[in-house]
């Protein structure tokens, strides 16, 4: 049996299809109007710096007593959790009754390169805490880490742990040596000290190339060539220029966090062994004892379900779950699946612990 | 062409073109079906030029370029959608000059091999980019060192390494040292870049073997491919498994810290050029500006410390909260205490109602 059954003629005439397409979807690129993103009204309640405390607008009070503080990661813009108006985390929590709170880092200039990870996790993270848990009269307040944000979280509740009631991690990196994560693995030999004193800050542009060459079929080829296939329906279209948006704007990473980071996390892998160590403070999750949900995704090629689930080893919680998202690193945010289960499922899991 | 014309008028000469181009391309297959002949000499060299359709992607590229918003996307998705069509039209020929049937084996692996070296990134292209033109003049002084990293490198090798051995001496002595770290950062440079290539080209042909594997099942399994789209994913998938499976290897891991490291070497050294550039020309200079930073940082956090100590002799006096928050709280004070509404609070730190 052939392997191949493709002739001359059908080659043509599939490639005038093609063409086709393009041209037919010119005018929808044309009609378009601009993408917008973060589609949830908010405001914000506390600014230090470049960073801003968002709280998102409810139309309607909260049946939650305890708010909950969404901790993004540095590498992309926050505006992924509300990207628009059905894909939402924000607005599916905010319609499941919660208080939404979400720290912006902002875009970190080259007089930030001096931040460190102490600055972003002793600093800004705390003072968000306490500015959201005195607007609400509390000592704790829940938190929902995702990706790096998430880690960072952790950091955070281990070393204070009174001021975190209940913690969601999501695609949260715990264990950065698992054999399957290709982003560990290239940093393994950067001299990381030579790079941040080079560069200063990390060039967002140096970031995106690298997520790019990660995946370099897929992400530089057979997604544009794709591109027809949806040209032609303008809500896809949008769809897919407000993802581009997003993955592209990416802020410049502060030199000295982005040090610490790859050294004691990605080149050390620390953190599971119990011996980072933020502002003087060494950070042992077993200090960890509060209820915790950490949702990992099973497609994740940026940080692996293993690098995530391994925080079920080393926290200290004996209320320790985890949920599955089938899906990857951007899905669990924006796939129609995300909006069926990944709010509720939330939702679910702090329900069973209100009280 | 001018580009003041409305959209109407650029759709209907779009249309108008797209119909004489596939009326050519279908001539065109026609012909090379029956004479096997190539496709005509290009003196464009990107993918797809001077085929019947590059006029056509050209037009509409221009036509988009106004607009910003999606300018850049188009141009990205007609780039890939350009490759694909100039494979399509290569495919075409091939199978045109096989009777008719998109042939196998190394014919279609050279086919891939070449729309790979077509559309995958160049792994420098972010390096080159701060290469900025002043810098290039700095180059001209080891680019010709660079350029022997090539075949003819290995047997100069010595003698180069011996010249920038050589101890300099008199008025320019440092500058002179400081030129031979950075040849000698420029060679390692090249050389890190050719090991990274080696990788990538490894990668590719790794690629293509699976694609072979994966042809080959479907032939087993009796489902062949159907549609040139249908080879592309495959390709894709084979492209993509191959790259992992070098990318993961140690060696992979190796190299591309050499790499990055010796771009970051360099980088360096031509910061520091720039640097006693400026300095000699009177302007600030990025460590000058660094050391602000660090200063400033230093009194901010001298700043907190004092106010923690305020704080915490404050929140001592009145009724004392517990003894566990206050603890927590002159903790979290030390990094950068909040200054109660009534005091004076930095511009830098505001709560908004």
């Amino acid at each position: 049996m052939r392997s191949i059954d493709i002739t001359a003629d059908q080659i043509v005439r599939e490639a005038a299809r093609y063409a086709h397409r393009l041209s037919q979807g010119m005018r929808n690129l044309l009609e378009l109007e601009p993408v917008e993103v973060g589609c949830t009204p908010r405001e914000a309640v506390y600014r230090e710096d470049k960073l801003v405390l968002y709280r998102f607008r409810r139309d309607t009070p909260p049946t939650h007593r305890v708010p909950l503080l969404i901790v993004y990661a540095l590498v992309n813009r926050p505006y992924m959790v509300d990207l628009q108006e059905d894909r939402s985390l924000v607005r599916n929590l905010l319609a499941l009754g919660y208080e939404v709170y979400l720290i912006d880092w902002g875009y970190p200039d080259p007089s930030d390169r001096l931040l460190g990870l102490e600055d972003y996790i002793l600093g800004y993270i705390d003072r968000c805490v306490t500015e959201v848990a005195a607007r609400h009269g509390l000592q704790a307040i829940d938190f929902l880490g995702i990706c790096q944000g998430g880690t960072f979280s952790l950091c955070y509740t281990a070393l204070r742990p009174a001021r975190v009631r209940r913690l969601i991690t999501m695609v949260t990196p715990v264990d950065f040596h698992t054999p399957d994560n290709l982003l560990s693995h290239w940093t393994r030999e950067l001299d990381v000290d030579l790079f941040v004193d080079t560069l200063g800050n990390v060039p967002a542009d140096l970031m995106n190339f690298f997520y790019l060459t990660l995946k370099p079929y897929r992400l530089n080829l057979q997604k544009y060539v794709g591109l027809v296939d949806i040209l032609d329906d303008r809500e896809e279209l949008a769809n897919f220029l407000r993802m581009e948006k997003w993955i592209f704007d990416s802020p410049d990473q502060a030199g000295e966090a982005f040090r610490q980071f790859i050294r004691d996390f990605y080149q050390q892998n620390k953190l599971v062994k119990g011996e980072v160590e933020i502002g003087g403070e060494r950070v042992d999750l077993r200090r960890i004892e509060q209820p915790v949900l950490n949702v990992y995704a099973t497609q994740d090629h940026l940080v692996p379900p293993d690098a995530s689930r391994a925080l079920g080893r080393v926290v200290g919680s004996r209320d320790y779950s985890e949920l599955a998202f089938r899906g990857g690193h951007i899905g669990i945010y924006v796939s129609s699946r995300a909006q069926r289960e990944v709010a509720p499922g939330i939702d679910a899991w702090l329900r069973a612990r209100a009280g | 062409m001018s580009e003041a014309k409305d959209s109407g008028d650029w759709l209907e000469e779009w249309k108008a073109l797209q119909a004489r181009f596939w009326e050519s391309f279908g001539r065109l297959a026609s012909a090379n079906a029956e004479t096997g002949t190539a496709a005509p000499e290009r003196g464009d060299q990107r993918p797809g030029a001077g085929l019947p359709w590059h006029e056509g992607l050209e037009l509409w590229t221009r036509l988009f370029r106004p607009r910003e918003e999606v300018g850049a996307t188009v141009e990205h998705a007609l780039a890939r959608a350009r490759q694909l069509l100039a494979w399509m039209q290569r495919a075409a020929e091939r199978a045109a000059g096989n009777g008719g049937a998109l042939p196998s084996g190394e014919d279609l692996a050279q086919l891939m091999r070449d729309f790979a070296y077509a559309a995958l990134p160049d792994p420098f292209a972010w390096f080159s980019a701060w290469s900025v033109d002043r810098l290039r003049e700095l180059e001209r002084f080891w680019q010709p060192l660079a350029s022997l990293a090539g075949g003819a490198w290995d047997s100069q090798r010595a003698e180069w390494e011996r010249w920038l051995d050589v101890q300099p001496f008199g008025l320019l002595r440092e500058h002179q040292e400081r030129r031979q770290a950075m040849a000698r950062a420029s060679i390692a440079l090249a050389e890190a870049e050719a090991r990274y290539r080696a990788l990538l080209g490894r990668a590719l042909q790794r690629g293509i073997e699976r694609f072979e594997e994966k042809l080959a099942e479907r032939g087993e399994n009796g489902s062949p491919v159907r549609s040139a789209r249908e080879l592309f994913d495959l390709w894709m998938d084979a492209g993509e498994e191959g790259f992992q499976e070098v990318a993961s290897a140690p060696e992979f891991r190796t190299v591309y810290g050499q790499l990055v490291n010796a771009q970051m070497r360099l980088r360096r050294l031509l910061q520091t050029e720039l640097e006693i550039l400026c300095r000699a020309l009177g302007m600030p200079t990025r460590a000058e500006l660094d050391g602000v930073l660090r200063k400033l940082k230093a009194l901010r956090e001298s700043r907190a410390e004092l106010e923690a100590r305020v704080a915490a002799l404050e929140a001592a006096k009145p009724a004392p909260a517990s003894e566990r928050q206050t603890a927590e709280t002159a903790r979290s004070a030390r990094r950068a205490p909040r200054t109660s509404p009534a005091k004076s609070r930095p511009a830098s730190r505001r709560k908004e109602s």
